[in-house]
């Protein structure tokens, strides 16, 4: 049965992106008016995350519907097909590309519906390069883990495909931490991640538009 | 088949259309979005006898007025049927209509408008057999101001069918049957409208005339299979109540067994069944189908109803407000060789409005799996 009835959503691809939208939340006081939905399903994974967005957009008395996904590899391909379940459900004149600052699309009596492509609506990239962006300017860290990454890449030691490579780098840093190992999530709560970065300011906008006067 | 719909000025809807409605569709929405009247506005345009429809649909719901003595004409008069709740606004006003209208497959269409004189003089005792009663409604009784309702319909190019009910000024068909209402039986014919009311042993009885002996009865065995795997086989006696007067024969049992002795499912998954075999290329709607009926029992319930709706070529319409029975619908889907034949709608009161929200059997199936919320 579904949890509860729910009128402003907030739907991302799975926990790790909720407990860090949670932890971004809580520091910056955004009042708790959505709720954070994930696709809920053994499954998984972006298809039914973008199959089930049609389905969502027809909740009972849904305000507002906040989509955040991986732009992975391209970040244009992510956004059309994003688009094309968009167009379906009637959400006409979107635009070619991504806004950086996240987009929001209003059209009268449908509920309002935010988009944000991970990492910042520009590169390609996932929810971990976001979280990179937390890490603190200049912190001596970082160099020594890339450094560290180069040289098992170079040996062919490394057993992550290119594509999970910032999940490597992002967790190879939260090992190094003062509790080492920390989830995410739980890194921005204990301030070892910045939730100040410009990155994390922007986010934390774009939530506030379109969930805000929802 | 009806494909779509379009509904004006009955009850909740003042305007309201759906397309795209399928071999069965499953109706959810809040109290009061309209699930009910949408029922009855199909059961009144797919109806072989539109008038006793109405009469039976205000019947059911209680919309009755009760006998009392009319100071104009000083003259104790009947009870009978108040017809003003149709109307979108409740006025009984000369000209106030209600308006049913498909075009697909075939063109249809019924208005039901209030009309100061009898439209074509045709025999006055005609509205005489609604009632089965041979007094006559005179003009005193209805105190010299009689109104008709009338009903034109259309369909199928063939002309128009115009049949009437006189109506007091107040919007009362008189039943002459006696002062007090009766609950009355359901219209013949091919549309049937099954309501949250108990059904009765005289309206099963009815249905099984035509079932007894025929492979139809099978089928209403296997709906009482769900409830009780042990049944055999159904009997109707002469003790006429639904408690004690149908019998069933369950398999290492020497003696029958009431189907009142066996609860309200019972009679409840055994109606719907015997009124879906009844309507071969006709329509059933089922108000509130989980009526009585565990959570177990739901997906079975919905597997013989897709089975048997295919098989007979009839549509259903059934509401619901239950998760349990929206995600028993579509698991049988699911298993079912042509999902398509299943559709979700969610009605939406939008202030003045009422919207149908539909969701096809792929829509279902993420909504069930994922816990996406439908009602």
């Amino acid at each position: 049965m579904p949890s509860r009835e729910s009128t402003a959503q907030l739907l991302v691809e799975g926990k790790n992106d909720q407990h860090v939208i949670w932890a971004l939340c809580k520091q910056h006081n955004v009042e708790e008016t959505f709720t954070v939905e994930t696709p809920n399903n053994d499954s998984g994974g972006i298809g039914s995350l973008l199959n089930s967005i049609p389905v969502r957009l027809k909740i009972p008395r849904l305000k507002a519907l906040g989509i955040v996904l991986d732009a992975d590899q391209n970040l244009e391909a992510r956004w059309q097909s994003l688009r094309s379940r968009l167009e379906e459900s009637g959400y006409n004149n979107l635009p070619i590309s991504p806004n950086a600052d996240g987009i929001i699309i209003y059209i009268p009596e449908k509920p309002k519906v935010g988009v944000w492509i991970m990492p910042n609506n520009r590169l390609p990239g996932i929810l971990e390069n976001f979280v990179a962006h937390l890490i603190p300017e200049g912190d001596e860290l970082v160099p020594k883990v890339e450094n560290i990454l180069q040289d098992i890449e170079n040996d062919s030691l490394n057993r992550y495909p290119f594509n999970k490579r910032p999940k490597a780098f992002i967790h190879t840093w939260l090992a190094w931490q003062e509790t080492p190992g920390q989830p995410m999530g739980q890194a921005i709560t204990a301030h070892a991640l910045n939730h100040l970065a410009p990155i994390a300011t922007s986010f934390v906008d774009w939530l506030r538009r379109l969930f805000g006067e929802a | 088949m009806l494909r779509d719909l379009k509904i004006e000025n009955y009850r909740l809807f003042h305007q309201f259309e759906i397309n795209s409605l399928a071999g069965v569709n499953l109706i959810v929405g809040n109290n009061n979005s309209g699930k009910s009247s949408l029922l009855e506005a199909i059961h009144l345009l797919t109806s072989d006898e539109t008038r006793s429809s109405l009469i039976y649909i205000l019947s059911e719901r209680g919309e009755v007025s009760s006998g009392m003595l009319d100071p104009r004409i000083d003259r104790f008069r009947t009870g009978g049927y108040q017809i003003s709740q149709i109307f979108h606004d409740r006025l009984i006003t000369l000209g106030q209509y209600a308006d049913f209208q498909s075009h697909f497959d075939k063109a249809m269409s019924l208005r039901i408008v209030l009309q100061e004189s009898h439209p074509q003089k045709t025999n006055e005792s005609d509205q005489l057999t609604l009632f089965e009663k041979d007094e006559i409604v005179d003009d005193i009784v209805l105190g010299g101001n009689a109104e008709f309702l009338v009903f034109e319909r259309h369909g199928n190019g063939a002309d128009t069918q115009r049949e009437s009910l006189r109506i007091t000024e107040d919007g009362v068909v008189i039943d002459n049957r006696s002062s007090s209402i009766r609950r009355v039986s359901h219209p013949k014919g091919k549309s049937r409208l099954l309501t949250t009311n108990y059904i009765g042993y005289d309206e099963l009885a009815i249905l099984w005339d035509r079932i007894t002996l025929t492979p139809k009865e099978d089928k209403v065995v296997e709906a009482l299979k769900i409830l009780e795997p042990l049944v055999d086989r159904i009997s109707f006696t002469s003790s006429q109540t639904s408690n004690s007067g149908i019998l069933l024969r369950l398999k290492g049992e020497n003696d029958p067994i009431p189907l009142g002795s066996m609860g309200d499912g019972m009679r409840r998954i055994m109606a719907i069944i015997a009124s879906l075999v009844s309507v071969e290329k006709g329509t059933l709607l089922v108000d509130e189908i989980d009526t009585g009926l565990y959570h177990g029992a739901l997906t079975d319930m919905w597997r013989l109803v897709l089975e048997t709706s295919a098989k007979q070529d009839a549509q259903v319409f059934a509401t619901t407000h239950s998760w349990d029975c929206v995600r028993a619908f579509q698991q049988a889907l699911d298993k079912f060789k042509d999902p398509e034949i299943g559709r979700l709608i969610r009605l939406e009161k939008f202030g003045n409005k009422v919207n149908a929200i539909l969701y096809s059997a792929d829509e279902l199936d993420i909504a069930i799996e994922q816990g996406i919320e439908v009602r």
